[in-house]
């Protein structure tokens, strides 16, 4: 049976909110780790929140769990106000980043852990374990003890177990980076498999792009304690909100522009580009910005085409290509050329027609 | 090519055990020797003038003694119930403290606090039971309960939880330190009261510890002097035995009985702790 056949048997309207949090605040002594989050996750969505480390994601996730206190702003679920709630009454299933399988259960008693302490009748109980070991493939493992489990067999115990209990809300913080790196690929599109047969609201938390854009069907970008940018994954690729989302996100460059007379200029104008050479789209974040990416500059030596001049600073070899970094004023920008390019300390660049992205507001 | 590493060089490596040698001739001086003596002087196989061979009567007559059997019971009450009362104290101690440490607050005093009692000898901790609730203490001045406690089989289970304390928390706090505390969250997260988490998942992961720490509290406790020596008037622990058969007449031969006896029960508590520990260990995890 299906997770979300089992779980069609709760009464809808109970779970038609899904997870709502609005304006969380939270305070570890007098420094703010969260200030003003706003974001929700509707029923059987799965929202991943990224940034980098200390930017206040797992705060985010322990405020929701109600494993930190909040200082500001309030957490719903399923309709229900929980702010200040005891974690044991929120009905969330948690999947921590070490899965914190308990070592001293089998995979059975772990998944029944959750129901035991609802008092769930014995009989419902193994039921529901024996489907939940069939939805996670354990079936073969029931009987194991923890420490006789791969990383990836833990996570789905920590996931059968969380889903057990039919939660309003599913909350997996980091749920591939204890795994080997080897490995993540593969149990990435497993774990993609298994949230799409639930229909709880579902919240990952994440320093991975990759896991991010994959698994979230919507991303909310944080730093330092603040939400950047809340969208789509293809919206947060295409049109990010300012440098720090394009950068993090997708490597790219994000440099603010004008256009002039048929010319976009960048670099307080020490570079102009003519914008047939640009992929114009419109943008909602207010000001005109060129999006470059590690495939939209080339190297050139021809002078007739506009050029940026630039010194290199560090080059990788990436077998296929050498990136190059350059430095071209206070910018930073990536370069792409082929292995066997010949480059000297500096270098003349020039956007590949049409791989640059010209964003403007109302084009 | 070979790519085995070159031999040479590794025979000439000196046996490992030349590098024990030393340790082991302290240990065989200072621990094997005096304990065979202790034994040979318990058997009557000491020197001929005082011992006339090989014979049990020193056993049979030290463990027929009413007085002798009063002081192993109390020994084993006082220190077994000492443990017992430390560990009930510790447990949700060691699990505060490690919260704290966790969260980078431990407070340096009050580790100070609970571990200095380890760096005072036994006859200290007994003045301080006199000081408070002797038959002038500070204590006896609030309520005349207290006063002269210290003497009592009460006042001496006070005393010796004192001195178990230290050596109880110390290595609870680092069983306490390696329990992840994601394990107590999920069970929170999964509807556990913490009465039920601390029953389910904290307290029998702990358990183990608790009891091998116990055992070698047990073992100290069995064997401590100075405390009792500072507050015996009615009840005699079976240290003081061992030490009065000396120091009133040199009956050598009946106190070393007594001290192997002590010995003995010390080594029990220690080698129990370990083996209860263990056999726990193992039903937790069925």
């Amino acid at each position: 049976m299906s997770i979300r056949a089992a779980a069609d048997r709760r009464s809808a309207p109970a779970r038609a909110e899904g997870l709502a949090v609005d304006g969380l605040t939270v305070h570890y002594g007098s420094t703010a780790a969260v200030r003003g989050v706003s974001l929700d996750v509707a029923p059987a969505e799965t929202v991943a929140v990224i940034g980098p480390s200390g930017c206040g994601k797992s705060t985010t996730l322990r405020a929701v769990a109600g494993l930190v206190p909040v200082s500001g702003g309030a957490v719903s679920l399923a309709g229900r106000d929980v702010t200040g709630w005891n974690p044991s009454r929120r009905n969330i299933g948690l999947v921590p980043q070490n899965y914190a399988v308990f070592p001293h259960m089998s995979v059975a008693a772990n998944i029944a852990y959750g129901l035991r302490a609802r008092g769930t009748a014995a009989a419902r109980r193994r039921e529901r374990v024996r489907e939940m070991l069939e939805v996670t493939r354990l079936t073969d493992l029931a009987q194991r003890r923890p420490d006789q489990l791969s990383g990836g067999q833990r996570q789905r115990v920590a996931l059968a177990r969380a889903l057990a209990i039919r939660p309003d809300a599913l909350l997996l913080d980091e749920p591939l980076a204890a795994l080997d790196p080897q490995l993540r690929g593969g149990l990435r599109r497993e774990l993609a498999a298994m949230l799409a047969e639930t229909d709880c609201a579902t919240l990952i938390v994440t320093h991975d792009q990759q896991e991010a854009l994959s698994l979230g069907s919507r991303i909310a970008l944080l730093r330092e304690g603040r939400l950047v940018q809340f969208d789509t994954p293809r919206r947060l690729w295409d049109d990010p909100a300012d440098a720090f989302v394009a950068d993090f996100l997708a490597g790219a460059v994000l440099l603010d522009a004008v256009v002039d007379d048929g010319h976009a200029l960048a670099l307080d104008g020490r570079w102009r580009v003519p914008v047939r050479d640009l992929a114009v789209r419109p943008t909602a974040h207010g000001s005109t910005r060129l999006l470059l990416r590690h495939d939209s500059l080339t190297v050139t030596d021809d002078p007739a085409r506009a050029v940026l001049e630039a010194r290199v600073t560090h080059s990788e070899f990436t077998g296929d290509g050498v990136r190059l970094t350059v430095r071209a004023g206070e910018q930073v920008l990536g370069v792409r050329v082929p292995p066997d390019a010949r480059v000297g300390g500096s270098v003349s660049l020039a956007v590949a027609p049409g791989r640059a992205v010209l964003l403007t507001p109302g084009a | 090519m070979s790519l085995r590493a070159p031999a040479r060089g590794r025979a000439a490596a000196p046996p490992a055990w030349l590098a024990a040698l030393p340790a082991l001739a302290v240990v065989g001086l200072f621990s094997a020797y005096p304990v065979a003596v202790m034994a040979a002087n318990s058997l009557g196989l000491g020197r001929p003038p005082a011992d006339g061979g090989p014979t049990l009567e020193h056993y049979s007559r030290a463990l027929g003694s009413a007085a002798v059997r009063d002081a192993l019971l109390n020994s084993v009450l006082i220190a077994g119930g000492a443990v017992l009362f430390t560990l009930l104290v510790a447990v949700p101690v060691v699990l505060r403290q490690a919260r704290d440490d966790r969260a980078g607050r431990g407070g340096a005093a009050a580790d100070a606090l609970l571990t200095l009692p380890i760096a005072l000898p036994g006859i200290i901790i007994g003045f301080f039971a006199i000081i408070l609730t002797g038959r002038t203490g500070l204590l006896g001045l609030a309520w005349d309960g207290f006063s002269g406690l210290a003497y009592t089989f009460t006042g001496l289970l006070v005393a010796y939880v004192y001195f178990c304390l230290p050596r109880v928390l110390g290595p609870l706090r680092g069983a306490a330190a390696t329990l992840d505390p994601a394990l107590a969250e999920s069970a929170r997260t999964l509807g556990a009261s913490r009465a039920r988490v601390f029953r389910t998942v904290t307290l029998p992961l702990l358990l183990p510890a608790a009891i091998e720490t116990g055992g070698t509290a047990l073992a100290v406790a069995l064997g401590g002097y100075g405390t009792v020596a500072t507050l015996s008037e009615g009840v005699r622990l079976l240290p003081l035995n061992v030490a009065n058969e000396l120091t009133t007449g040199y009956r050598v031969a009946a106190s070393s009985t007594l001290a192997v006896v002590l010995a003995a029960m010390a080594v029990l508590a220690l080698v129990l702790g370990r083996a209860l520990a263990r056999l726990v260990r193992r039903a937790v995890a069925a």
